[in-house]
């Protein structure tokens, strides 16, 4: 099937190499923004190219079925299913495939195997509705967890090491938020993984695989933005970082996989490249991003800088003399990633706790072999005055009904900001065996060696539930005359896309399954709605003239502020005003600073007038993408007066629904469209003057087919 | 390299040909004495690979419109980099290759070049 797709599009290029005499003119008209584009024809071989390199920008020109942009786990699954299919397809990425953020993934994926028990995947559809607060569209949530057991044995059949049972099962573990019997039937076992390094044989995985397919790979180009015409996605303009070329990439699909944007804030747990540069493009665009102000704070992330971890050491040796005098008790906790094994979370200072419980547990000696009973924290954060909020759900192991517990901690440190978490009370060969990523990361990022030390943790930036918004299938999708409709020509998944199967809050080991299920998903739906070698549509000469003014402009700036001051101030005004516990005051001052800031772009400095390896640019185009997605995030933040998932707010802490769901239904008035939440927020950006424009759009309720799959009606979440 | 040939013997001009500048070098101006054809050194390993790949770029830019001028103008441009800079030379080489690659490649169709009008006013 691959070598006649490779002999049509052969064909195909036959009949398009020469183009026809006459319909290339041989410089268009000058343009507003003073770039023009001319192509040399066989004609004027001999021209000259002019003198002035540097104002020049040579510009390659490729035709492909479909283009891939990301290659980290849902762009590499999408890329090789379309090759799989038959399309000639390519994959844009600015890292190597085997350097994307995926790869960081500690946690698992999901899936309803009933391997350690009975399982069912309907199950796994009421949790992640449930945990999404009901802000996810069932339809794709259905669509999930119900691939889900596929997906994950498709995994395994490439060669994914998952970890065994002794039978030679796929393992599966606990996780956060997983339970039976629509949450009646205590914790599900439903977490498959691979050790503590699931995101990393995954991604080497895929890439193993994805060396079978001739899919064409555009290593190290950085996508500057969509060659949109008429309403439909006609391909993608990138930068070679290698050589400075441009290359405008033609194609009938274009797949954006491009993940998330933690950098917006201060201290998060991506990589320096999650810069939300799909999420930018399509904004750049003129379509709309979906619920970006939802951004998940893992509860125990690494404190960044060194010089910190040292003064930890030193207040934990105070601390440490004064343990035996302390009257308050210390509790012992369990974080969700690591649960199960017998973590404890060390409380130096506990200032009040809700449940008796406590008062009877006494703090013995670190090295207690086995847990008195854990504690799953599933949500946490930290005030501006180092007190750090706790809560989680009280377990004891066996036979006992699960408590959901609140406190309030004193954070250690010189700046109170992060509380430590400690392993050393674990016997080190179970530590090697179950939690060799972690002992690894401790080590590396923050200098200490787990098998003695507690390492400090504080809530950190962790996953963006928002972005482009899609239906189940993958087409991003606009919402005009309150129906929603499909862009022709543009699909989206994984971190990027909202499809939305997280809503408000992601449950963990559920994203791995979104890349790996959506990535199928897109490449599928492709291959449905085209075959092969079908004509590239055509776009203008002139195509992508702003994103190279644009590059142009940043190559040549000299303005006062540096890129890096520039991004560090946006990052701390986003850490600072959007953080975990949100408050209007504060949001307000925060859209006012960062709209200040999102200003100051146009006097930033560069310094590198390079056009080879110029990092200092693709930093700043970065920075750009960066200060859509965070001017979207603090704006919708703003605007929502409610708290539902992950976006909590200090003056509306309750969460506004069309009925209030905590009394029966019966007897009350619904609420119309505009006067509740539970509905997508869809945010556009004017670019030149940094407007923010918030849509809303209602939430899919229906599942794909009821009778198979219920709707699950909202309902208030508690634990 | 092989206008960095040509530099070194004092008084013989590039010679413009569109094809092969390989040519040029064996096709001396015959009114030169006939020992002058030993003077010169040949080709080391390095300038033969950069002349091959240039032949070959030359080949596969033939069919593809807006390429030629492009190669020309590169190769031309990097002809004055001195023949001790290994480095750089073989650097540039393995990023020749590389492109050369991109360039056969089927899906490849064209270049063009954006020109800039007028200047930004600062």
């Amino acid at each position: 099937m691959a070598a006649s797709a490779g002999a049509a599009s052969r064909g195909l290029a036959k009949r398009l190499f020469r183009p026809p005499a006459g319909a290339w003119p041989a410089a268009c008209q000058a343009l507003a923004r003073n770039f023009h584009f001319t192509v040399y024809g066989k004609k004027n071989a001999s021209a000259k190219v002019s003198d002035s390199i540097s104002t020049q920008y040579p510009v390659v020109d490729h035709e492909f079925d479909a283009v891939v942009v990301g290659a980290g786990g849902a762009g590499l699954r999408a890329a090789f299913g379309l090759s799989e299919a038959g399309f000639n397809t390519a994959c844009v990425t600015k890292l190597f495939p085997t350097r994307s953020h995926t790869v960081a993934a500690q946690g698992g994926i999901n899936a309803a195997l009933g391997n350690m028990e009975e399982d069912n995947w309907r199950w796994h559809f009421y949790d992640t509705v449930k945990g999404s607060d009901w802000l996810g569209d069932q339809d794709a949530i259905h669509y999930m967890t119900e691939e889900a057991p596929a997906a994950v044995v498709e995994l395994e059949n490439y060669g994914m090491p998952f970890s065994r049972t002794e039978e030679g099962k796929i393992y599966q573990r606990a996780f956060g938020g997983q339970s039976l019997q629509f949450g009646k039937g205590g914790q599900a076992h439903r977490c498959c993984c691979v050790a503590d390094r699931t995101g990393h044989s995954l991604l080497h995985t895929l890439y193993g695989r994805s060396l079978r397919y001739d899919t064409s790979y555009f290593v190290e180009y950085f996508a500057l933005d969509l060659l949109m015409e008429n309403g439909e996605c006609r391909g993608v303009i990138a930068l070679c970082i290698e050589d400075g070329s441009i290359h405008r990439l033609r194609a009938k699909n274009t797949v954006i996989a491009t993940g998330g944007y933690g950098r917006t804030f201060f201290s998060c747990t991506s990589a320096h490249t999650s810069t939300g540069d799909g999420t930018a493009m399509v904004t750049r665009a003129g379509l709309p991003c979906q619920d970006l102000e939802f951004v998940q704070f893992h509860p125990t992330g690494s404190p960044r800088g060194v010089k910190m971890i040292k003064w930890v050491l030193l207040s934990l040796g105070e601390e440490k003399t004064r343990r035996d005098s302390l009257t308050r008790t210390v509790g012992h906790l369990v974080t969700p990633c690591l649960q199960g094994v017998g973590i404890f979370l060390v409380l130096l200072g506990v200032s009040s706790l809700t449940p008796p419980d406590f008062q009877q547990l006494k703090h013995s000696s670190l090295g207690c072999a086995s847990p008195v009973f854990s504690l799953q924290i599933i949500w946490s954060g930290c005030f501006r005055n180092g007190c750090f909020y706790i809560e989680g759900i009280l377990q004891r192991p066996v036979f006992q009904p699960a408590t959901h517990v609140s406190f309030y901690i004193r954070g250690c440190g010189p700046e109170k900001d992060h509380v430590y978490l400690q392993l050393h009370h674990l016997p080190p060969q179970q530590l090697a065996m179950r939690l060799p990523g972690i002992s690894e990361t401790a080590m590396i990022f923050a200098g200490v060696d787990v098998t003695k030390e507690p390492i400090p943790v504080l809530p950190t930036v962790h996953y963006n539930m928002g972005g482009i918004p899609t239906n189940y299938k993958g087409q991003v999708i606009t919402h005009v005359n309150g129906k929603d409709q499909v862009v022709p020509g543009l699909y989206a998944c994984g971190e990027a896309a909202s499809a939305s199967v997280h809503g408000a809050n992601r449950l963990g080991a559920n994203s791995l399954l979104d890349l790996v299920v959506f990535g199928r998903a897109c490449a599928l739906s492709i291959a449905e709605s085209c075959k092969p070698g079908e004509p590239v549509p055509s776009i203008k000469p002139n195509a992508g003239e702003e994103s190279v003014a644009n590059l142009d402009k940043l190559r040549f700036a000299n303005g006062n502020i540096r890129t890096s001051e520039l991004r560090l101030n946006m990052q701390k005004t986003m850490q600072s005003h959007a953080a975990v516990f949100r408050t209007g005051s504060v949001l307000q001052e925060g859209c006012e600073k960062l709209s200040h800031i999102y200003r100051d772009l146009d006097d930033l400095k560069t310094f590198d007038r390079g056009i080879v390896w110029n990092t200092d640019l693709v930093e700043t185009l970065e920075l750009q993408n960066l200060m859509l997605c965070a001017m979207q995030t603090i704006y919708g933040a703003e605007a929502r007066k409610e708290s539902r998932g992950a976006h909590a707010r200090e003056d509306y802490k309750v969460r506004v629904d069309e009925y209030d769901f905590s009394k029966p239904i019966q007897g009350q008035q619904k609420r119309p469209f505009e006067e509740h939440w539970r509905k997508h927020t869809l945010s556009f950006v004017d670019v030149k003057t940094g407007k923010v424009t918030l849509r809303y759009r209602p939430v899919i309720d229906k599942t794909l087919n009821e009778e198979d799959c219920a709707t699950v009606p909202p309902a208030i979440r508690s634990y | 390299m092989v206008f960095c040939l040509l530099q070194t013997t004092a008084g013989v001009g590039p010679l413009h040909r569109e094809v092969g500048p390989c040519f040029a070098v064996v096709a001396l101006p015959d009114d030169l004495s006939g020992s002058s054809r030993y003077t010169m050194a040949r080709h080391s390993k390095l300038q033969k690979q950069v002349l091959s790949l240039y032949r070959q770029f030359l080949r596969a830019g033939k069919e593809k419109p807006g390429f030629l001028p492009r190669i020309q103008a590169e190769f031309r441009k990097n002809a004055s980099i001195p023949r001790m800079d290994v480095m750089h030379i073989e650097y540039l080489i393995r990023r020749g290759q590389r492109q050369l690659e991109q360039l056969r490649d089927v899906n490849t169709k064209q270049m063009g070049t954006f020109v800039k009008t007028k200047p930004e006013e600062r």
